[in-house]
């Protein structure tokens, strides 16, 4: 039933892409599947790009990889704290972060390659893939060489890995979709989510959208990040730490209904364990209602009108 | 009785229905004060037997006074009673929605009283949900048969969805089982509705008053008058909806009287946008699947339904004109409907492909395409690299997705067996059904065990091992056989059970491994 965006957005994108394509194909090499790996300059595997973990920070990377005919074996995030991975062994070059220059890139991508290759960058830029940097350089670059024909080719590992990763993101992003629970605390809604992939951006346009008319927070304890919405606004923003700490009568009368109703509605000879956790993970229960027990679980049950 | 005891006896009595989708409708939430629907559809949580949970799924009353044999609710089975009030059930809907627990409601009921009084009761709860609330979530309703046409085209208004359970597969069953029940009190509410979401969807007057003219018409009358003799005759579908012509169609008084405080824009009000579906018991009467396909086949054409949902029967009661209440659920049966439901929208087979006179039964151990695939060896093989979108769609192991990325992919370069494997495509099945730039699949096994095992599903195969084996009759697969040049003689016996433990398996898939030069 769920239909996989990130599949979707693909097959969109082929559909605009193909007129696109007709155009540019002209002057840039038809891509065989083995041609690939001679297309790209050698990699120089004992280079490590610092930036600061900013998509503009990145974009950088991408303009610096260019200008310096160069490809890092590892692009790491230093932030105050440190740097995100074991570098030691790497020749460093620190990327500064120019909006100048990021500008250029992205324009860069939109105009050579097309809209729906940068909006596949940014999503990507969002999910949990290993090696995201590194491996949205190399896709960036073979976009540059190939343009958007490129999404055809899952012959090739990269292009393959970032799809992967793509629909992975699409994926948990529906998820999230229906997973979200919202606990009324004073009139404001509030949830707390533990996201594997960067979602919160993608699915604020949905929740503002149907709560338009509320004031809510989702918060991602995973990225630290929450989407904070009040009627008209909405932003995400870094947040360090939320616990959910007081649940007022009315809240938790209505968790133990939803609670059981959820186990009312199964029909237990039919009981499947396996089809339950591969819709419902495991990791997504800690965050739903009827699958904890948070001390309102029915036997707790007073006083209900 | 407070809600949370009516909660649990409601659920629990509206459980066994099967339709709980919410897809199949956009729309944003800003006209409203609260809510959205996705066309994705959205399931917010996943219940202990594995259903998707995405609307709030009640009965709002199982007091009955109907008295079906199959059903937990009818009037002369011993049952605790409930009913919401309609003021109870909107706010816990509300509630349950503000909270992201669903994505709207599910609203079914037994006939309390009778039918319109029933009707009355369910459109109250969705008033108060869309006129007071503004609720724009998804509303999905269950008309009882013989409401009256008014209050179906009401509902019909305020739901996003509504549908009109057929029950079982044939009217005789149907007399039998249901006797409160009728074919034509169950066809007329499905053909009024079939019919006022088509005049919506051209705009002719947004409820109604408007009688078909012309070809209009005359294409309901013929769609209706062809072929299927399970289905109602036009003439008094026709009828029905005459009467209700007579009704002012712009008079949305709420059922008491009064004057309803905030209606609707007038562009919001469209009939049943997420259209019409219907649900039947598979397994509670003796009609085989090709009964029943042909009558899915005949309400996906003739009554335009979007879905047509099965639910295998479990044995809830014991009755004489039931199977006794040992029977297990005939979950596999379901299983293969829905996958042959599945062809008939998606991948443009028809029932009377499906199955016929000589095989009136599904498969139990393969699916339905893969069983049309081995009657028909002459559509096969396939050239992957010429091959229509549609001929790649019959080819077993190939969905939808595969054969958009074959289209895809040859685009560029000419398709060999490597490059079907990269771009995604699972060959376990299709390999025996392929040609790649005119070549089979290297090493392709021919041994009729490993055929069978690889056409097979891991679950088709314990189940299989675990039932008799008689069902596999050597000339099933004597077409097959002789194309494939292998195995003439089917008279030796059939799979034996060690052929399917794991080391088994294994080994047999080592010799399937392609190798490339
Ligand atoms: S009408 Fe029949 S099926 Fe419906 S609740 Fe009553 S007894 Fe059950």
């Amino acid at each position: 039933m769920c239909n996989d965006t990130g599949i979707q957005l693909i097959k969109d994108t082929w559909q605009k892409s193909t007129g696109v394509r007709m155009m540019r194909a002209a002057g840039r090499p038809k891509p065989e599947a083995d041609a690939f790996n001679a297309a790209v300059p050698a990699e120089t595997p004992d280079l490590a790009y610092y930036y600061d973990g900013t998509w503009e920070g990145w974009l950088c990377c991408v303009y610096e990889s260019y200008t310096a005919k160069e490809i890092p074996g590892m692009i790491a995030v230093e932030t105050e704290q440190g740097i995100s991975v074991e570098t030691s062994l790497f020749y460093a070059k620190r990327i500064v972060t120019r909006t100048d220059l990021a500008e250029r890139v992205r324009k860069g991508i939109d105009d050579k390659i097309g809209k729906p290759f940068l909006h596949i960058l940014e999503r990507i830029f969002c999910s949990c893939i290993s090696q995201k940097e590194e491996q949205m350089l190399l896709f960036a670059r073979k976009g540059f060489r190939y343009g958007m024909q490129i999404l055809n080719l899952r012959q090739d590992k990269v292009v393959n890995n970032v799809l992967k990763g793509l629909r992975d993101l699409g994926r948990e992003i529906d998820k999230w979709y229906g997973f979200v629970r919202f606990s009324d605390v004073r009139g404001i809604l509030v949830a707390v989510i533990g996201a594997k992939n960067n979602v919160l951006p993608f699915i604020a346009s949905h929740f503002c959208d149907r709560f338009h008319n509320e004031h809510f927070m989702i918060y991602d304890q995973n990225h630290k990040m929450a989407l904070v919405y009040k009627p008209g606004k909405c932003c995400v923003i870094p947040m360090e730490d939320f616990v959910i700490s007081e649940i007022s009568d009315e809240e938790r009368k209505y968790r133990v209904l939803w609670k059981n109703y959820y186990a009312a509605i199964e029909i237990n000879p039919r009981h499947n364990e396996v089809c339950r956790r591969t819709h419902m993970p495991k990791r997504y229960w800690d965050f739903l209602t009827e699958m904890t027990e948070q001390g309102d679980c029915i036997s707790n049950y007073k006083g209900i009108k | 009785m407070d809600v949370l005891e009516k909660l649990k006896i409601l659920a629990d009595a509206a459980k066994y229905d099967a339709a709980c989708t919410s897809s199949g409708l956009e729309r944003k939430g800003s006209g409203f004060a609260m809510g959205s629907s996705r066309d994705f559809g959205i399931c917010h949580s996943f219940a202990g037997d594995g259903r998707c949970i995405s609307l709030l799924k009640v009965l709002l009353t199982n007091c009955c006074s109907f008295d079906c044999v199959y059903c937990v609710n009818r009037y002369s089975n011993q049952a605790k009673r409930a009913a919401f009030t309609p003021r109870e059930l909107a706010d816990l809907t509300w509630q349950f929605y503000r909270r992201n627990y669903i994505e709207g409601l599910f609203l079914s009921s037994a006939v309390w009283k009778s039918p319109d009084y029933t009707s009355e009761q369910m459109l109250k709860v969705l008033e108060i949900l869309r006129y007071e609330y503004q609720f724009g979530g998804y509303i999905h309703v269950k008309v009882i048969p013989g409401t009256s046409a008014l209050l179906v085209e009401k509902l019909g208004t305020l739901a996003d969805r509504i549908s009109v359970n057929i029950e079982l597969p044939s009217s005789g069953s149907l007399e039998k089982l249901a006797p409160d029940k009728s074919k034509e009190k169950i066809l007329l509410p499905m053909k009024q509705i079939q019919y006022k979401i088509q005049e919506n969807r051209q705009g002719r007057g947004r409820f109604g008053g408007i009688q078909p003219v012309g070809k209009q018409a005359a294409k309901i009358q013929g769609a209706a008058s062809s072929g299927n003799r399970y289905l109602l005759e036009d003439k008094e579908s026709l009828n029905g909806l005459r009467c209700m012509e007579m009704a002012d169609p712009y008079a949305l008084k709420s059922v008491d009287g009064g004057q309803l405080q905030k209606p609707w824009k007038k562009g919001q009000m469209r009939f049943a946008p997420a259209g019409q579906s219907t649900q039947m018991i598979i397994g509670a009467t003796p009609e085989n699947d090709r009964q029943i396909l042909r009558l899915t086949e005949g309400l996906y054409h003739q009554y335009q339904m979007k879905r047509v949902f099965y639910s295998a029967y479990i044995p809830v009661v014991e009755d004489n004109r039931l199977p006794s209440r040992e029977t297990l659920p005939p979950l596999w049966r379901e299983h293969r409907l829905y996958q042959a439901d599945w062809l008939l929208r998606f991948y443009g087979f028809t029932a009377s492909e499906l199955l016929d006179e000589k095989n009136p039964q599904l498969h139990p151990y393969l699916d339905p395409k893969c069983h049309w695939a081995l009657r028909h060896p002459d559509v096969f093989p396939v050239e992957v690299n010429r091959a229509s979108f549609d001929e790649l769609l019959r080819v077993p192991g190939i969905g939808t997705e595969s054969a958009y990325r074959i289209l895809r992919a040859r685009k560029l370069a000419l398709l060999d067996w490597d490059g079907l494997k990269n771009i995604g495509v699972v060959l376990k099945r299709a390999r025996y059904f392929l040609l790649c730039k005119g070549r089979s699949y290297p090493f392709l096994s021919h041994d009729k065990n490993a055929f069978l095992l690889a056409m097979m599903s891991p679950k088709e195969r314990a189940l299989f091992a675990r039932q008799e084996r008689k069902w596999f009759q050597p000339s099933l697969f004597d077409n097959f056989s002789a194309e494939t040049d292998c195995n003439k003689e089917g008279a030796e016996p059939m799979l034996t059970v060690p052929a399917l433990d794991d080391a088994q398996k294994e080994a047999l898939e080592c010799v399937t491994i392609p190798v490339f030069s």
